[in-house]
């Protein structure tokens, strides 16, 4: 099964979400984040941006723009509770949690990044993006990414794709329940009904959905 | 897809799996980062610096960075309050960019006349984009007008990056009058740039010298940025530095600090043994001549 979250691509939390910047230090400068812990905030960024994007289009079947804008938006909310003391200690599974906050992010439209757009005094912000990044042509994502985003689409309930998102990003049940307010056993449920439906939505690929 | 042998479960795990790397491979190569890097920017002013602190890593920095873009993205990241040194960064940015400009134009010329892989061009276009990216949250934070012409450039690149990574036909007519119209555009950049006081001459010899002057220049940037770090005091009282890896305590000369100043592991008696009382329970580190140079490298 792939992983991200807690096993392969992500073996361990990045340090600055595994050990936030100290709360009682004896500067109240020091309340704040460092510069390391804010580099480290921006490895974990580059990190995993789009890690999370990826788990908002699983999970919500979200277009890339809409999935980006919501994983902004949760790197964004994580920024600001690292940058008050103590709270940032209070998430409990940092990797599971953005992706938790960009999928509400998703689900509610007028979110902060909706409101304010991010922009660079005076110069419009289709200058300074990558239109060519943003807008790659359908030929250009693998057929097999394609099958995957129509299969999860076909699935009924959003709780059946976020188990599924959150399971192929390598978290454990215990997380994925605690994320999605419920207990393991259903977690485990709803996946094994996941991916029953799932397989004959893959013809070619598995041999009981039929040849290709 | 299917082999024989699998179950169904292995064959929809091996499914997954791979659609669900490709689909990463896919957004890894389509998705721009630096909406969410500007969305910091604007929101991390004054957040993440204790200048004293900032002052002691930029030091260490300086000593122990393989090269000045390494330099010139602690600057950006530290983000102190010290326009001289933020753009300074910038200067070293831009450097490094035009340094990564002419090493892609000599790795294009090769790759055409000896059909080598399109490689080395794709990793000096990497790091054109990474400097150039660079450059531009400096550009932003300085507010000094160039944001949109090194966005404009940094779009150039990334389409170059593009084309070596997936159009080889498109390059292959002589000598990549594509790439060479993109290169063309960065050059102008430069030419762009003389509006802004000083950089002009800068950029007229760092964009027509060879490589060599370019880390010339750059060694010259990072000399600047070193004397300036130095005229900086750093005042870590109160701080804790314990996570802090130095390479040599010179790093903390001059630095103000108090008994409640938290020392990286074993560094703590050095500093009192370099240091005086200037009142008030504050501490100055001796620094330079006022020590034994022998005394000072810690690794």
């Amino acid at each position: 099964m792939a992983s991200d979250g807690g096993t392969r691509d992500d073996p361990s939390p990045p340090a600055a979400i595994s050990r936030p910047p100290r709360a009682d230090g004896p500067d109240p400068g020091l309340a704040r984040p460092r510069a390391s812990a804010c580099e480290e905030f921006l490895d974990l960024y580059e990190a995993h941006y789009t890690k999370v994007v990826r788990f908002v289009i699983l999970a919500c079947s979200a277009t890339k723009e809409a999935a980006e804008e919501a994983a902004q938006e949760a790197f964004v909310e994580a920024w600001q509770k690292a940058s008050k003391p103590g709270d940032w200690e209070k998430v409990d599974q940092p990797l599971a949690w953005l992706r938790s906050v960009a999928q509400r992010r998703y689900r509610r439209p007028g979110g902060i990044r909706r409101d304010r757009p991010p922009t660079v005094t005076g110069v419009p912000l289709e200058d300074l993006l990558d239109l060519s990044t943003r807008r790659p042509g359908p030929d250009e994502l693998a057929t097999v990414a394609v099958d995957l985003l129509n299969a999860l689409c076909s699935l009924p309930g959003d709780d059946l794709r976020a188990v599924m998102a959150f399971t192929l990003d390598g978290f454990p049940d215990s997380v994925i329940a605690a994320q999605l307010g419920m207990d393991p056993q259903r977690v485990r449920n709803l996946r094994a009904k996941a991916r029953r439906l799932l397989i004959p939505s893959l013809p070619g690929y598995l041999r009981e959905g039929g040849s290709r | 897809m299917t082999l024989q042998g699998e179950s169904t479960d292995d064959e929809l795990d091996a499914f997954l799996t791979a659609a669900h790397s490709a689909l990463l491979h896919h957004l890894d190569r389509h998705t721009d980062l630096l909406p969410g890097l500007v969305a910091f920017m604007d929101g991390a002013d004054s957040r993440c610096t204790h200048l004293g602190r900032t002052v002691i890593e930029l030091r260490n920095l300086t000593r122990t960075a393989r090269d000045s873009l390494e330099v010139s993205k602690g600057i950006i990241r530290a983000r102190p309050d010290d326009d001289d040194l933020a753009y300074l960064a910038f200067l070293l940015s831009l450097s490094h960019a035009f340094g990564a400009a002419l090493d892609l134009t000599r790795a294009l010329n090769l790759d055409y006349r000896l059909h080598a892989g399109h490689e080395p061009a794709l990793s000096q276009t990497r790091m054109l984009k990474h400097a150039l990216d660079h450059a531009l949250g400096l550009s932003h934070r300085l507010d000094l007008g160039l944001t949109l012409a090194l966005a404009r450039a940094r779009k150039h690149t990334h389409e170059l990056n593009l084309g070596l990574t997936f159009g080889t036909d498109r390059f292959s007519r002589p000598p990549g009058h594509r790439l060479d119209r993109e290169l063309n555009r960065i050059l102008n950049l430069a030419l762009d740039l003389n509006h802004v006081p000083g950089l002009g001459r800068f950029f007229n010899r760092v964009t027509h010298l060879d490589r060599a002057d370019a880390r010339s220049i750059d060694d010259s940037l990072m000399n600047a940025v070193t004397r300036i770090l130095h005229t900086r005091t750093a005042d870590v009282s109160g701080a804790d530095l314990s996570d802090l890896r130095v390479a040599d305590i010179e790093v903390f000369a001059g630095a103000l600090w108090t008994r409640s100043t938290v020392w990286p592991e074993g560094i703590g008696p050095l500093i009192e043994e370099r240091s005086d009382p200037i009142g008030s329970g504050v501490y100055r580190v001796r620094g330079g001549t006022e020590n034994d140079p022998h005394d000072s490298v810690l690794v």
